[in-house]
C-alpha cells in the first residue's frame, strides 16, 4: 500500500500526519517505509531522527560538446524547446538550469557530436529508526527543478521494499498542486489530503483535490486544527463523499512538539489514540481492497 | 520602484497574511503580486472583481496523428518522460507527462507528431483598496517552471509603472525551487517569515542560503516567536552570524486563523496592527520603500 500525504497549502500538517501515521503503523507491527519527498524543504528527519546508513547523489543528464568537431549547424539550438542551448559559430553553450534533459538536441545533432554528462541535483538518504525505514531527498540549494529528484527518491523507496506483503510506504509530499506534488503522488494508491478548515486552507484544499482528480487518485481527508475554522471544508468533504479519516483539534502539545522536534505520539495520549485509530482505518482499507500494489 | 518579496521556505508560516498586511500598512498605494501560483491566496484578503483575465500559454504538448503514425515505436523509445503509450491500435500522448521537448517529432519518420499550444494557467488583475492585485492560477498538475511567476511579476511592474505606484509586494511561493528563484530575482529585499520550530529553522537556513546564492538581501520576521524562547534565540543567533536583520516578531495567537476566516489580515486585528506598522517601518528604514531609485 502506497500512501501519499499531500496538501495544497503549506504548513497544513503534512509532515506531522505523515511521520505520525508512519510511526503508528509501525507500532501496529507493520513494515513501514517513510519517504520524505518534500525535497526543497525536507523536515521528516527532524522528527523521526533516523540513522542514515546510505547516502547517494542524485543526478540529471545535460548535454555538452566534448570536442571541437561541431560544424555549427545550430540544429540543437533550434530543436531545444527550453532555450537551453546557444550556438555561436562552432561554440555550443548549454544553460544547465534551463535544460530538461530530454535528449532532443542529441537526436537533432546530425553527426552525433553532442554527448551527455551527469550533474548532481541533490542527495538521497536511506536509513532506519527503531521502528521504520527512512528514505529522503535533499535538493541542492540553487538547483531549479525538484521533480527529477522527487521521482528518484520515490523510485529508490519503492525499490528498497523487501516484499510487497504487509508493507506500507508513506510519502510526505511537497505542498502545492503542480508538477512536484504530482511527481510525489503519482505512484500512490491513496492520497491523504491534510487540510485546515480556515478560509485559505479550504481554498487550497479544493485545488489539491482537483489535482488528485486530474491524475485519477483516490482521495481521503484528514482535517488538522479542526476546531479553528468554519464548516465549509467539512461540507465539501461530505458532498463529495470523501472519506474523512481523522479530525485533529488544535493541541498545545503538538504546537510545542514542533518546536523541539519530537513526535507528539510519544508525549500525548490523545494524539497517540488519534493516530492509532487512523492507522487501524488504513489497515482496514488495505485489507478490504486486497492491498493493491 | 521597490520590489519586496515575502518568502519562507516552509509553507504555512503566514506569508500571505503578512504580505497583505504590509501593503495595508503603507500610506501609499501598492501592487501586490501573488506569486504562489499553485496556491494563490492573496485574493481572499481583498474583495473586488477581476478586471483582467489573461490565458497563460507555456510551451506545447505533443499530439500523435493516428492516420500518419505507423506505430514504429521510435517515439516511445526516445521519450524520457514516458509520455507516449501504445494501445492495441494507436499511440497516444499523456499530456500531463509530456514536457513538449519535441524529441518524438525529431525521431518520427512519418511526421505524425504535431504540437498544440499548452494553456497552463491564467493571470488576473483586480483593483483593491490598497492599490492593485495581480494574481494567477496555475491549472492543477501543471509544470510550475517559474514562468508564470515571472509573468505575474512582469504584469505587476507594468501596472505599477502605468499608475506611478512605487512599491510591489510579492507573495512568494514556498520551497527553494524554480518558482522561488523567479520570485526573488532582482528584488530589493526578501522578507523571510520563519517560526521557532525545528522545521522553521531548518527551512530558514535553506531559503536564506538560496537568497545569498542569488545575492538577494534578506530581512526576517519571526512568527509565533513566543512558542519557544530557546528556538527564537537560536534563530537570532543564526541571523546574527549572517548579519541579517530581524524586522519584527509576531506572537502566537489562536485568534489569527479565526480572524482569517472572516477575511481579516493581521493588520486588521487590533492585537497585531501596531506590530505590522513596526515591521513596515523597519523595512522602510532599510530600503526606503517609497524612495525612487532603480
Amino acid at each position: 500500500m502506497i500512501i501519499a500525504v499531500a496538501s495544497g497549502k503549506g504548513g497544513a500538517g503534512k509532515t506531522f500526519v505523515a511521520t505520525h501515521l508512519a510511526t503508528a503503523l509501525a507500532r501496529e507491527g507493520k513494515q513501514v517505509v517513510y519517504v520524505d519527498a518534500d525535497v526543497e524543504e525536507p523536515n521528516g528527519h527532524l522528527f523521526l531522527h533516523p540513522d542514515i546508513t546510505e547516502q547517494k547523489s542524485s543526478k540529471r543528464l545535460v548535454p555538452f560538446l566534448p570536442s571541437g568537431n561541431c560544424i555549427g549547424c545550430g540544429n540543437c539550438q533550434t530543436v531545444c524547446a527550453f532555450h537551453a542551448i546557444l550556438v555561436l559559430g562552432k561554440q555550443v553553450t548549454v544553460f544547465d538550469d534551463l535544460c530538461h534533459g530530454c535528449g532532443a538536441c542529441l537526436l537533432a545533432c546530425e553527426h552525433n557530436y553532442l554527448s551527455e554528462k551527469h550533474v548532481p541535483i541533490g542527495d538521497i538518504q536511506q536509513g532506519k529508526t527503531n521502528s521504520l525505514s527512512f528514505v529522503g531527498g535533499t535538493l541542492n540549494v540553487g538547483e531549479p527543478r525538484s521533480t527529477p529528484l522527487i521521482t528518484d527518491v520515490v523510485q529508490t523507496a519503492l525499490a528498497s521494499r523487501k516484499t510487497n506483503a504487509d508493507e506500507y510506504v508513506i510519502i510526505d509530499a511537497p505542498p502545492g498542486t503542480s508538477c512536484s506534488a504530482v511527481a510525489a503522488t503519482e505512484a500512490a494508491d491513496l492520497v491523504i489530503l491534510v487540510a485546515e478548515p480556515t478560509r485559505l486552507g479550504f481554498h487550497d484544499f479544493q485545488l489539491a483535490f482537483e489535482m488528485a482528480t486530474v491524475i485519477h487518485k483516490e482521495v481521503a481527508v484528514v482535517i488538522n486544527r479542526a476546531d479553528l475554522g468554519t464548516e465549509e471544508l467539512r461540507k465539501f468533504v461530505h458532498e463529495k463523499k470523501l472519506p474523512l479519516l481523522l479530525e485533529i483539534p488544535f493541541n498545545d502539545v503538538v504546537a510545542r512538539m514542533g518546536t523541539e522536534g519530537n513526535l507528539a505520539i510519544d508525549e500525548d495520549a490523545t494524539v497517540a489514540e488519534q493516530f492509532s485509530a487512523l492507522s487501524e482505518q488504513i489497515i482496514h482499507r488495505t485489507e478490504v481492497s486486497g492491498g493493491r500494489q | 520602484m521597490k520590489q519586496i518579496c515575502v518568502i519562507s521556505g516552509k509553507g504555512g508560516t503566514g506569508k500571505s497574511s503578512i504580505t497583505a498586511s504590509l501593503a495595508q500598512a503603507s500610506i501609499q498605494p501598492s501592487v501586490i503580486a501573488d506569486c504562489d501560483v499553485d496556491g494563490a491566496n492573496s485574493a481572499l484578503f481583498f474583495e473586488g472583481t477581476d478586471i483582467e483575465h489573461t490565458d497563460f500559454v507555456s510551451g506545447s504538448r505533443a499530439h500523435i496523428d493516428t492516420d500518419d503514425c505507423t506505430q514504429c515505436g521510435r517515439c516511445i523509445k526516445v521519450c524520457r518522460f514516458n509520455a507516449i503509450t501504445s494501445s492495441a491500435d494507436k499511440y497516444s500522448v499523456n499530456s500531463l507527462a509530456c514536457e513538449g521537448c519535441h524529441a518524438c517529432a525529431v525521431i518520427c519518420p512519418s511526421d505524425a507528431v504535431q504540437f498544440i499550444e499548452n494553456t497552463v494557467g491564467m493571470i488576473f488583475r483586480r483593483t483593491i483598496k490598497t492599490g492593485e492585485l495581480i494574481h494567477a492560477r496555475l491549472h492543477p498538475a501543471q509544470d510550475n517552471s517559474g514562468k508564470l511567476v515571472s509573468k505575474v511579476r512582469d504584469r505587476a511592474k507594468e501596472v505599477a509603472a502605468e499608475l506611478n505606484i512605487k512599491q510591489i509586494w510579492i507573495d512568494g511561493p514556498p520551497g527553494i525551487g524554480c518558482p522561488v528563484h523567479a520570485a526573488i530575482s532582482n528584488v530589493n529585499a526578501a522578507v523571510i517569515v520563519t517560526e521557532p520550530s525545528v522545521s522553521g529553522i531548518h527551512d530558514l537556513e535553506r531559503v536564506s542560503a538560496l537568497c545569498s546564492h542569488f545575492g538577494v538581501p534578506i530581512m526576517v520576521v519571526i512568527n509565533k516567536f513566543d512558542l519557544s524562547a530557546s528556538r527564537t534565540a537560536e534563530i537570532e543567533h543564526f541571523l546574527g552570524l549572517q548579519n541579517a536583520p530581524i524586522v519584527g516578531k509576531i506572537p502566537f495567537d489562536k485568534q489569527i486563523p479565526l480572524a482569517q476566516c472572516e477575511g481579516k489580515t493581521l493588520f486588521q486585528m487590533d492585537a497585531h496592527n501596531a506590530t505590522i506598522h513596526a515591521i513596515y517601518n523597519e523595512i522602510d528604514t532599510r530600503i526606503g520603500i517609497l524612495h525612487s531609485s532603480k
